[in-house]
This record gives structure tokens, C-alpha cells and sequence, in this order.
């Protein structure tokens, strides 16, 4: 039991690690102990393990939108929140936009506790039937997200319908970029193609905007509220579109959080990090469930998990349950803590020189893990990315990296 | 010569940039090795093996298949999350990942080619 309680802490500390960082994922962090699991397993049982892995990616859900938000320096799961939490920081309200994706993330817990039961009984019955049309779910929710560029509104058609042309493109290059990383012999090649196409491209346009961050203001978390309109709102969208991508490949948080936010109607910031926070912590919850109940891998760190009990029971399902709400609620204050720590310095350090050095370390990790190759795709999805910004088109289009490639897997 | 960065810079270096990679994955793609040569250095990293199919093992409750393929060295069983329509001792080239389970060596396929 001790060591147990020892790996949920570990594993805390590790996933807020990995969670201040931009551009070290857990998925990463899940290769790099797989590759140490015949020396770990030496020393600890594989449950052990597995209460780490899961502890450090449900507390990196919680943490990773402060670097998102105060850095500009989102992953994958957290990229839409870069333009409201952005927005929010430019006026000295980075901290709130942190609290209410931290709402989002508690209440996921609860979500993910009602879902499981769901998960265990109707999935492996409807399994079978999605992934046939699996195909058509993706393509779908693709041309969805490109028509949405602009909105549907018939006012400026002429200038929507430039955009969503524009979305369309970025689509397919992203498409073609990412079967290109798929096919090159790279051990890890998601590695520099998101940190290229969502943190590297953010952090150059940061660089050169020379970006300056205005104080920010802290507030008693009591006063940082949701009217309960906002939070059924904010809820029911992540309950519609986050339990599909817990088992569908190349569907992610960002594109969720998009269906839920046409869905339910969001336009409120705060109703949509709500909202985005709790997809990211839901999907990452849910894949371990989906893992138990139709042995699907949908996440890095599922696939980690997966390999060290290759056949899950019941129990270490509980154990894991029981992790993600202990280390939920442990990293809520952890967030809070560090947020507020955060918000209060940041204002006094020069946020291009910052972004800088966040760049090189992007850069030096993308070489160690991929290698030359790595980083000729690394440029070339930052440059992308780059592209998006300066199209002012939204930057979930880029998402075709791995939407398309997905497609094509299950249609050829 | 300063990169000025515009939208037209990053637009023509990424055309460009995806061009080649696109041509890179093509010609740099995975060399043929035999099946005996297939061990634990080369896990996780993108191989490419011939071989006639020996056995076929469908899971219908989960869409999984198991190929199992022989060379003139060895053998070795691919895995595939669809099933193909393929069959005993037919010879077919695949290019997958190396994977590990229960120690066991075995590829998971990204491409099949008869």
C-alpha cells in the first residue's frame, strides 16, 4: 500500500512536471518508462507502474493549460484554449481563465465515475458497430470543423467563405504532413509534428509580436464563478463529445471541445475552457476505461498501461479509478497553488526571452528523440502552424495531421 | 539575408517543406530484412518483411487479426485492427511497427502488399 501511495505522489509531481512544460507530453514520459519497464520491474510490481502513469497524466490535464494560457505554449489537448486564455491574459486575467478550466477538470472526475459503468456494459456492444463507420464518424466531424471556420451565419459570406477555403487548405497540408511524419522512420513522430504545428509555431509568433504580459490579478477562487446556466451549459457539451474521442483514434480534445461548443451554443470564454478542461481530463480518464472494457489504446499513457498488465481486471480498474480522483483533487491545488504563483510573477519576466528558451528546449528535445529527420519535420509543422496564425483561421484545422492519416487508415 | 515572417514566407516554406517530406517518406521508406533478423534493438522502429502467410487467426469480437508469415529464416505473426481478405500461403510484403507482447516479437502493420 505504500509504495502505492508513494507512485500516486510520484506520479503527481511527475504530471505536474509535465504539465508546466510545453511540449514534454505524457505520451512521452509513458515511451521513456516503457523503455525503463524491464529495470522498473525489478524493483516494483507493474500496479505500481501503472498508479504513476495514471496519476501523472490525470494531473497533467489539470496543469498543462498554465503553460497553455500564461506561456502561449499549448499541447495538442490543450490548443484552443492559447486564443481565449490568451485573450484573457492580455487583460490581466490569465488566473481566472486557469480556475475555469480547473472547474472543468474537478467536475470531469465526476463525469468519469458516471461514464465507467457506461463504458464497461455499452461499449464492447457498440464497438464493433462504430469502428465499421468509424470512417465516416471522422470524415464528418472533419467537414464539420471546416465548414464551422467563420461560423454559419449568411452576413460577410464572400469573407467567411474565403476562410473556410483557407481552413479547407491548411486541412489538407496538415493531412499530407502528418502521412508524410507517419510514413518517415522516425521512432516517435508525433513527437515534433504536434510540438511543431501547436507549440513551436505559438511560441515564434510570441518571439516576434515581442509580446508584453500586463499584471495579472488574483482573486479569492470564491469569487471566480459559473452561474449554474453556464455550468449545466458547459457540462452537457463535454458529456456529448469527449466519451467518442476516449476510444476513437485521431479525434482529440480540441475537436471535441469544438462539437461540444457548437452543440450546446457556447460563446462565453469561461463556459468554453470550462469546457475544454473537462474534455482533456474526461479522455484521458475515459481511455483507461475504454482499455479495460474493449482493450483499445487511445492515449499514450493507455498504451504504456497496456503493456505492463496486458490483460486488466477488475480490481486494477478500481485502483486506477480510485488514482484519477485522488490525484485529481490533489492536483487541483497544486494548479491552484502554482497558477496563482505564477500570475503574480509573470508580468516582471520578459516573455520573448521566455518563449526563447522554451523554443530551445522544444528543439533539443525533439533531436534527442527523432533525430535529424524529427527536426526537418518539427520545422516544417511549425512553419505550418505559423501559417494558420497569420490566416487568423483557427489553429484545430492543423488537427488534419492526424484526422487525415486516420481516415485513410481505415478506409484503404 | 533576413527571413522576413509573413504569410507568404510560411505558406511557401511549408509547400515546400511538405513536398519533400512527402518525398523523403517514399524514398527513405524501411529496407527489406529477413524475419531472423527481427530482435529486441529493433523495437518500436518501422520494418519492412516478406513472407508466405502460414496461418490466419480473426477475432471477430474485436475486428483483430493475427497473420502468421514465414521467410526462408524464420517467422514471425503480424497484427492488424482490420481483417483482410487475405489467405493461406499467399506471399505478401508488409511494412509495419515491431512490437512487443508477452515477449513476444511480432509486427503491427501499416501496410500489407500482395
Amino acid at each position: 500500500m505504500i509504495y502505492l501511495i508513494l507512485a500516486i505522489l510520484l506520479g503527481i509531481l511527475a504530471g505536474t512536471i509535465t504539465g508546466l512544460i510545453p511540449g514534454i507530453h505524457i505520451n512521452l514520459i509513458a515511451i521513456i518508462l516503457l523503455g525503463f519497464s524491464a529495470s522498473l520491474l525489478n524493483l516494483t510490481s507493474p500496479l505500481t507502474i501503472v498508479i504513476f502513469i495514471t496519476a501523472m497524466a490525470i494531473t497533467h490535464t489539470f496543469v498543462d493549460y498554465i503553460p497553455s494560457i500564461f506561456l502561449g505554449a499549448p499541447d495538442e489537448d490543450s490548443i484552443l484554449s492559447v486564443l481565449p486564455g490568451h485573450q484573457l491574459l492580455l487583460k490581466g486575467q490569465a488566473y481566472f481563465a486557469i480556475i475555469f478550466t480547473l472547474y472543468g477538470s474537478l467536475t470531469a472526475l465526476l463525469i468519469i465515475l458516471i461514464f465507467t459503468p457506461i463504458f464497461i456494459y455499452l461499449l464492447p456492444i457498440i464497438y464493433p458497430y462504430v469502428t465499421r463507420i468509424m470512417w465516416i464518424i471522422l470524415l464528418l466531424a472533419s467537414i464539420y470543423l471546416v465548414a464551422s471556420e467563420a461560423g454559419f451565419k449568411k452576413q460577410d459570406f464572400s469573407k467567411k467563405y474565403k476562410r473556410k477555403i483557407w481552413a479547407l487548405i491548411i486541412f489538407l497540408l496538415a493531412g499530407f504532413l502528418g502521412i508524410a511524419s507517419l510514413n518517415l522512420n522516425i521512432k516517435e513522430p508525433l513527437l515534433p509534428l504536434l510540438t511543431g504545428l501547436f507549440g513551436a509555431s505559438n511560441l515564434i509568433f510570441s518571439i516576434k509580436q515581442k509580446t508584453k504580459i500586463p499584471k495579472q490579478r488574483t482573486i479569492p477562487i470564491k469569487k471566480i464563478r459559473l452561474n449554474k446556466k453556464s455550468l449545466a451549459k458547459a457540462s452537457f457539451a463535454s458529456i456529448i463529445a469527449s466519451p467518442f474521442t476516449a476510444f476513437l483514434p485521431g479525434l482529440g480534445a480540441s475537436q471535441a471541445a469544438l462539437i461540444g461548443r457548437e452543440v450546446s451554443d457556447i460563446k462565453d470564454k469561461r463556459e468554453f475552457l470550462f469546457l475544454l478542461g473537462a474534455i482533456n481530463t474526461i479522455v484521458m480518464g475515459l481511455s483507461f476505461i475504454a482499455l479495460y472494457s474493449i482493450q483499445k489504446t487511445r492515449t499514450g499513457a493507455a498504451v504504456a498501461i497496456s503493456k505492463l498488465i496486458p490483460e486488466l481486471g477488475l480490481t486494477e480498474l478500481f485502483y486506477i479509478l480510485g488514482t484519477i480522483i485522488i490525484s485529481g483533487i490533489l492536483a487541483s491545488f497544486i494548479t491552484i497553488y502554482l497558477s496563482k504563483l505564477t500570475a503574480k510573477n509573470i508580468h516582471k519576466i520578459k516573455y520573448s526571452k521566455l518563449s526563447i528558451i522554451i523554443l530551445l528546449i522544444l528543439t533539443i528535445i525533439t533531436i534527442y528523440f527523432t533525430g535529424i529527420l524529427g527536426l526537418l519535420v518539427f520545422i516544417i509543422s511549425a512553419f505550418l502552424g505559423l501559417t494558420t496564425i497569420f490566416l487568423g483561421i483557427k489553429r484545430m484545422h492543423l488537427m488534419g495531421a492526424l484526422l487525415i492519416p486516420t481516415i485513410l487508415f481505415y478506409l484503404l | 539575408m533576413k527571413l522576413k515572417l509573413n504569410l507568404k514566407t510560411t505558406l511557401s516554406i511549408s509547400l515546400i517543406g511538405i513536398l519533400l517530406l512527402l518525398f523523403l517518406s517514399e524514398t527513405l521508406a524501411p529496407k527489406l530484412i529477413n524475419i531472423e533478423d527481427i530482435n529486441n534493438k529493433l523495437l518500436n522502429k518501422k520494418t519492412k518483411v516478406q513472407g508466405q502467410i502460414f496461418n490466419i487467426r480473426t477475432f471477430e469480437d474485436s475486428d483483430f487479426q493475427i497473420i502468421s508469415i514465414k521467410d526462408s529464416t524464420g517467422k514471425i505473426d503480424i497484427t492488424l485492427d482490420n481483417p483482410t481478405n487475405l489467405a493461406n500461403n499467399q506471399n505478401i510484403t508488409v511494412i509495419g511497427t515491431i512490437k512487443e507482447y508477452k515477449q513476444y516479437l511480432q509486427i503491427q502493420a501499416d501496410k500489407i502488399i500482395i
